[in-house]
């Protein structure tokens, strides 16, 4: 996933709809290039995702009216929107689109601090070190809640009763 | 000196994230096989992946998005001194564009390559090129003539490059840019390779070393030593990409006049 890709995917999941994103996104890249100097090498991902996730904090802090727009009516139409772009066919987006609603709408429902290590563990391939220095909390803690996070994904799938 | 880590069910999703090394991962593998427990919250985990790297939206920036970035990052940076170039604009959106649309959007596969605290220096011509890259800050002087490009740098650093003309390997130069990658100015040279702006720092340094192709961060960086000089060059152009353009540019140093 390219980076810029990165930077709006993850800022998509965390405020939940696409205009804050956009903003957040835009906000991010302007701090990065003035930040330019702070980055010690390494993985730029990271990095980068990190001032994407505390602009998102800044911004969305601001502004929290504009939260939960997202998902049913939202992610139905963004996923049209994209069949008309990118997507192999109009059968295959549909089929794939009724697979993932509930996976979607379960991660969109997470309380935003399993939301966010979810996204970061399973989208970015983020390891348990990096989502660390990304939210800032220990190592321990990234364990406990993306296996918490886990626990709440089953819990709210049909797939998974037991 | 080992660290005995007791292998039992608490393990089960640090082995799912590949957070632990290849002994303790094949430690965990034996005792899921006797473990039914962990053999069925396994298969679970892996179903939930699959579900959630399978089926989660992920979106994408689109052009409007890169435009609007673009329009918005500084201008003019700070402390430079007057281009010698007009079309500044056409310069700034070609940089930023190549930037965000391949150079910082570099591809996935190399986030994997993980280099902490190695190598300092591709480190840091790495930032100057990014550096000038995301300013539109580009070129101090702008000419494809290597005759101007040369006397430009005298007095400004200690170092007198060689500059060579490549436009007839469909290498354009460009111009070349004063850069600090750590305490002293450098002459940077600055060439076209199809859309990509490539970077070449040029350092003294005696004997000859044969060329070595990194990717670092989405960003390929060749370095070599030859006719008297440490050549170190970055482009978001891939690793094969920079191999050519580098064999030309090796290739024009032996043949100088």
């Amino acid at each position: 996933m390219p980076l810029l890709d990165d930077a709006l995917n993850l800022a998509c999941w965390l405020s939940g709809n696409r205009a804050d994103a956009e903003d957040i996104v835009q906000e991010a890249m302007l701090r990065a290039y003035k930040y330019l100097d702070r980055y010690t090498g390494g993985s730029f991902r990271p990095w980068l995702l990190a001032i994407v996730r505390n602009t998102a904090l800044t911004l969305l802090g601001q502004n929290r009216s504009t939260r939960a727009l997202f998902l049913a009516g939202d992610s139905a139409e963004q996923q049209a929107e994209s069949t008309a772009s990118d997507q192999p066919s109009p059968e295959e987006a549909l089929t794939q689109r009724r697979l993932s609603d509930q996976v979607n709408q379960a991660v969109a429902n997470l309380p935003p601090e399993f939301r966010e290590v979810i996204i970061l563990r399973e989208m970015h391939d983020l390891s348990y070190k990096e989502i660390s220095g990304v939210l800032e909390i220990p190592i321990g803690t990234v364990m406990s809640r993306l296996s918490r996070a886990r626990k709440l994904l089953m819990d709210a799938l049909p797939d998974y009763a037991t | 000196m080992t660290e005995r880590i007791a292998i039992d069910c608490a393990l089960r999703e640090a082995y799912l994230d590949g957070e632990l090394s290849a002994v303790e991962s094949a430690a965990f593998d034996r005792h899921v096989a006797a473990c039914a427990v962990c053999k069925r919250e396994l298969e679970r985990d892996l179903r939930l992946r699959s579900d959630l790297r399978g089926g989660l939206r992920r979106y994408k920036a689109d052009d409007a998005l890169r435009n609007r970035i673009l329009a918005h990052l500084p201008a003019e940076p700070p402390k430079l001194r007057r281009r010698e170039w007009s079309n500044r604009r056409e310069w700034l959106s070609m940089a930023v564009a190549a930037c965000f649309g391949a150079v910082l959007a570099g591809s996935a596969s190399f986030y994997t390559l993980r280099q902490p605290n190695e190598d300092l220096w591709a480190e840091a011509i790495l930032k100057t090129h990014l550096r000038a890259t995301l300013s539109g800050h580009v070129l101090d002087v702008a000419s494809s003539d290597r005759h101007t490009v040369k006397p430009w740098f005298s007095g400004k650093t200690s170092v007198a490059p060689v500059v060579v003309d490549l436009a007839s390997a469909g290498y354009p130069l460009l111009g070349g840019r004063l850069d600090i990658p750590e305490t002293e100015p450098l002459p940077v040279l600055v060439y076209r390779a199809g859309p990509h702006l490539v970077s070449v720092t040029v350092r003294p340094a005696s004997g000859d070393r044969g060329v070595t192709v990194a990717n670092r961060d989405g960003f390929s960086i060749a370095e070599w030593r030859e006719h008297g000089f440490a050549f170190s060059v970055v482009s978001d152009a891939d690793a094969n990409e920079l191999g050519a353009f580098q064999a030309a540019f090796s290739h024009a140093l032996r043949t100088l006049p």
